[in-house]
């Protein structure tokens, strides 16, 4: 392997530093078990490696000069919300750095129900927040995830562009962020859009009064800024407030699902019934399916069974898609749930493809997918040992061709096909998220699920299909070598935002002195820290 | 060297601790680190709470673990804990590197193993097992304990007892002499021995109510053993398996010829029901079994089809999907029959009227949340994926089974005339550990004190005046700090001292209301 990239090593004089900038208690370093505690391999990712030393501030002019000071030190440093994308929460590197850990940082700080904005702070987690609405704004919900962990952070599936409850309705997660609070490497502290302006009248500043007028806008002056943290995966910087849309929260609420025999079919149908914009399309907030491995994988790998026939006879369809619907009244919800069985079952039924039925769901089933925030993600590793999701845009019109490939590849890698999908703004695009399940005691799993993620990365790049959250060693490098103009630009903007490469160095193919995102993965951690 | 070495191994062979980790291995892997594990009602988010009660919103997702929520850096959560184990297994940890070792004791020996991570865990980890395990690995590995905790081992193996007591004086206690080591009786009282050497009140109050029953006639007689030594709780809680396995087998010899072993402590049933299974070879012939589960039969119409404790006077079972004897008027399966006469015989019925003030519940980690998760796995290791015999199907009925267990101590108090309780948000299976447990108490008094302060916090914020248990260990722990601050000043104590002398054992009160 090449020589990993000259970042500095966290020492004693770097730890008094960082003493005195969060107060002894808050750091920890020198703590090998402490370090392995943070480490996670899976969720989203499964290349990681400790980190040499947690530093857990409590606001954004701590981090201010915790970067300053890794800056003049050259010290790596990844920042971490609630830490539920796994092992993308983690170093990269040999060199584990500093992990930032944001969990002190856990204020809702203001709700507005005017601007409809609720702005949080990197630690506030989707229960909390959830519980927090359900007490004082009723009538109003957080976007936060669907599916994700409870633990997992509102701010973090944000600026992820994460999936929430309500993005078959309001899109991505990102684009209901109005403003944030970025520490940028070098220190600065920024806020995009309107927030960013400072020095306004007392009366025009939002409940905090703290100088800045209201996250109203997201836009703000010139070219717009805020994109540039999304996605971005902790390397331009650190999130330390986002302001994000409140929707309505409809008390009328219900599930209708319907069963295929086909990919196709259940595509199809649904983006029949998603085309109903300014009409019921708007109040389906939520669809999502997938196919019926979804069911038996959430458990033990030997106490269940494994072939589709005895799932059958419990009338689980083999394709479905559940339509979440919102409405402002039982009413209002009965015309959209007709409608909706209307268009699948009348509209588009007798030309589909194969039966097409709806999947009568027990109260009892509705109440648990209307449930939130729920653990639906988690039992995942149970069927071996583990699971990693990994998860692509496309058109929703190509995206039951990309679920063929995709699960027709994990089984010749012999894994079970299990596939989830799900609609972004009405059936404008289609995230589609394997979830491969997978024995993580055997690093012969690691590298099957690598190579399997190589060969479709490779076709998919090619029918113009994106990955959502890229990691390091192949969806980064492989989708900036078709796209070189916008690495260069991204590596541009990276180095003018971090000249030293400090944030979360090989994220996204940026890593101090190695220019070729191809040559990239051979710093990358592999498995095991012992075979770095 | 070589000496040492082979002291080493020899110390290995006999704990056992990274032996037992490599069985549990398969199940450790499943951890995918989602810190579903900190919190209670994680996914029970439309349980309505108690509001805001001292800047804490009792409602949605609280924090479940005591020692994370405390210290706040990842190992303290469990999750961090799971993965510290596997950096064990992988290597990447090395015991043999004494400043790893003494950081990993000082880290994990914090955690009260109270098992709400076990419960909250979708991927059924049993966390409370790798936990130990690997403390185990660190004693045998040769991690210098604190005093506290290797006096704890010390004592158990010299006199019986963690408290320095003798064993010949374990007995003193017991009011009524010919309670002791009667030959003829098949239903033993073991007392434990918090009980036997500290709270004294709460043994005593035990042996007075069996002995009201026996002369009743309701309960036949019972007898308390003299050679009783400790269940080995707190060694095998801090992983010092070699004298826990020799207790545990001088135990299992003494009680083998009795049908019933009684306990009045959590930690001690616990111990006997579910530790003792895994580590002796000898076969238990005898059932162990809480005071409370022994006499919720008699408190209660406890429904043979079902499992549901029914109050003295239910015709029916009011479970409404009871197979059998569902009660029409709720029945969601078509009504059933009524009870058979005979389950309203024998029957203890309380006519004395509480008068004490409402009360909440404390549901004590060992019997409630131990116990669900061991009867989750045993029904998980039924199934076998053939057909309907698989984990799917057995979800609901084992979360029923577990539900009837939360509920036995509650039917009992309803059984209390007057007695209002109201219930704290985290309970049952989500309860909120009071501290005291996994040697957390005698190694880290500070945090002990600190939890149970933010329980009595939280059955402050219920309005109750007493909060009601069923384990010495909670009385203990919870007790002391309504009494003092955590330097022993009164001044200092919790919720301003309103608890003082109110934190009590259901057998207690059980025993001053049955005439």
């Amino acid at each position: 392997m090449s020589k990993v990239p000259d970042y500095n090593k966290v020492d004693e004089k770097i730890v008094e530093k960082l003493k005195e900038i969060v107060g002894e208690e808050y750091v920890m370093w020198d703590n090998r078990p402490m370090m392995y505690s943070y480490m996670a391999r899976g969720i989203m990712g499964i290349r990681a490696g400790p980190p040499d030393c947690v530093v857990r501030p409590a606001n954004a002019e701590e981090i201010s000069k915790i970067l300053k000071l890794c800056n003049e030190h050259k010290i790596p440093v990844t920042p971490m919300a609630g830490g539920l994308s796994g092992g993308f929460a983690l170093p990269l590197l040999e060199n584990g750095g500093i992990l930032l850990e944001c969990s002190r940082m856990n204020k809702i700080v203001e709700v507005n129900t005017d601007a409809r904005y609720v702005i949080v702070e990197p630690g506030v987690r989707a229960g909390e927040v959830w519980a927090y609405f359900k007490k004082y704004y009723p009538d109003w919900a957080p976007p936060i995830a669907d599916g994700a962990p409870p633990a997992a952070t509102i701010m973090g599936d944000a600026i992820e562009r994460g999936f929430s409850l309500v993005t078959g309705r309001f899109g991505p997660q990102a684009d209901l962020v109005m403003g944030m609070e970025v520490v940028l490497p070098t220190g600065d502290i920024l806020r995009t859009g309107s927030w960013g302006l400072g020095g306004v009248d007392e009366k025009y500043q939002g409940e905090k009064k703290d100088g800045h007028a209201k996250p109203f806008y997201k836009y703000g002056l010139g070219p717009d800024l805020h994109s540039l943290f999304f996605g971005s995966q902790g390397a331009m910087g650190v999130v330390t407030r986002a302001a994000l849309k409140i929707v309505p929260h409809c008390h009328y609420k219900t599930v209708v699902a319907f069963g295929f025999t086909n990919w196709e079919d259940a595509c199809e149908a649904t983006l029949m019934a998603s085309k109903y914009e300014c009409g019921i399309s708007d109040h389906m907030v939520m669809v999502q399916g997938g196919n019926w491995w979804l069911v038996p994988t959430r458990f033990q790998k030997n106490k269940i069974p494994k072939t589709y026939d005895y799932w059958a006879k419990l009338g689980i369809p083999e394709y479905f898609m559940n339509f979440e619907c919102w409405a402002h009244s039982q009413e209002e919800l009965d015309i959209v749930t007709s409608k909706l069985k209307k268009v699948i079952l009348e509209d588009y039924a007798p030309n589909a493809k194969g039966p097409v039925r709806e999947w009568k769901l027990h109260p009892i089933q509705i109440a648990s997918r209307l449930k939130k925030p729920n653990k639906i993600a988690i039992p995942y590793g149970q069927w071996e040992q583990g699971f990693l999701f990994i998860t692509w845009y496309t058109p929703w019109k190509d995206a039951a061709e990309c679920v063929e490939i995709y699960c027709s590849k994990m089984e010749e890698y012999k894994f079970p096909p299990v596939m989830w999908i799900a609609s972004i703004d009405h059936c404008r695009e289609c995230i589609v998220m394997p979830i491969f399940c997978f024995d993580s005691r055997n690093p012969e799993d690691f590298e099957r699920i690598e190579a399997c993620e190589t060969d479709v990365t490779k076709i998919f790049l090619k029918k113009g299909w994106v990955n959502y959250r890229p990691n390091p060693t192949i969806h980064a490098p492989l989708t900036y070598a078709q796209a070189p103009t916008a690495y260069k630009l991204l590596r541009k903007i990276k180095e003018v935002l971090d000249p030293n490469m400090i944030m979360h160095p090989g994220r996204l193919a940026f890593i101090k002195g190695v220019e070729d995102p191809l040559e990239i993965p051979q710093y990358i951690l592999g498995f095991r820290k012992q075979e770095a | 060297m070589t000496e040492a070495k082979t002291e080493v191994a020899e110390k290995k062979e006999k704990v056992g601790g990274l032996k037992r980790l490599e069985e549990l291995k398969e199940s450790l892997y499943r951890c995918i680190h989602c810190r579903a594990c900190r919190f209670s009602y994680s996914g029970e988010p439309d349980r309505k709470g108690l509001g805001e009660h001292k800047g804490v919103l009792y409602e949605g997702m609280l924090d479940g673990c005591p020692a994370g929520h405390f210290y706040g850096w990842e190992g303290f959560w469990n999750a961090g804990r799971m993965w510290m184990a596997r950096a064990v297994l992988e290597g990447d940890l090395d015991l043999t590197d004494k400043k790893t070792r003494q950081q990993m004791y000082d880290i994990l020996f914090r955690c009260p193993t109270c098992g709400n991570c076990s419960m909250q865990c979708e991927n059924n980890l049993p966390t409370v097992d790798i936990n130990e395990a690997l403390r185990a690995c660190l004693y045998e590995a040769g991690v210098e304990m604190l005093p506290k905790h290797e006096g704890l081992r010390k004592l158990i193996d010299t006199k019986n007892n963690p408290y320095n007591e003798e064993h010949a004086h374990r007995t003193d206690w017991v009011p009524d002499k010919s309670v002791i080591d009667d030959p003829d009786a098949k239903i033993a009282y073991y007392v434990g021995c918090t009980a036997s050497y500290r709270m004294h009140n709460m043994a005593k109050a035990t042996v007075e109510l069996l002995s009201k029953l026996v002369k009743k006639g309701i309960i036949p007689k019972y007898t308390i053993l003299s050679d009783e030594v400790c269940c080995g709780s707190v060694i095998y809680r801090t992983g010092q398996w070699d004298v826990a396995k020799k207790v545990t087998n001088i135990n299992v010899e003494l009680y083998n010829r009795f049908d019933i072993v009684l306990f009045s402590c959590a930690g001690c049933v616990r111990t006997f029901k579910i530790d003792y299974p895994k580590f002796t070879d000898k076969e238990i012939k005898f059932k162990p079994m809480h005071v409370i589960e022994f006499l919720a039969d008699y408190l209660t119409v406890h429904c043979p089809a079902c499992g549901k404790y029914n109050d003295l006077d239910s015709k029916y079972c009011q479970n409404p999907f009871c197979p059998k004897y569902s009660d029409p008027k709720i029945s969601k399966v078509g009504g059933g029959e009524p009870f058979p006469l005979e389950l309203h015989e024998n029957k203890i019925r309380i006519t004395k009227k509480w008068t004490k003030g409402p009360v909440t519940w404390h549901d004590p980690c060992h019997t409630v949340r131990h116990y669900c998760h061991a009867l989750k796995d045993k029904a998980i290791e039924k199934t076998t994926g053939e057909g309907d015999n698989n984990m799917w199907k057995i979800y609901v009925p084992s979360q029923f089974e577990r539900e009837r267990w939360i509920e036995m101590p509650r039917a009992i108090m309803r059984a209390i005339p007057g007695l209002e309780l109201r219930e704290m948000y985290r309970i049952g299976e989500n309860s909120l550990c009071c501290g005291a447990g996994g040697g957390v108490k005698a190694g880290y008094p500070d945090f002990a004190w600190n939890a149970a302060n933010e329980r009595l916090e939280e059955a402050d914020a219920t309005g109750a005046e007493i909060v009601m248990t069923a384990c010495p260990f909670c009385e203990l722990n919870m007790g002391q700090a309504a009494r003092e601050g955590p330097d022993g000043d009164p001044a200092g104590a919790a919720v301003g001292g309103k608890f003082k002398e109110k934190v009590l054992d259901l057998l207690e009160i059980l025993n001053e209301m049955i005439d």
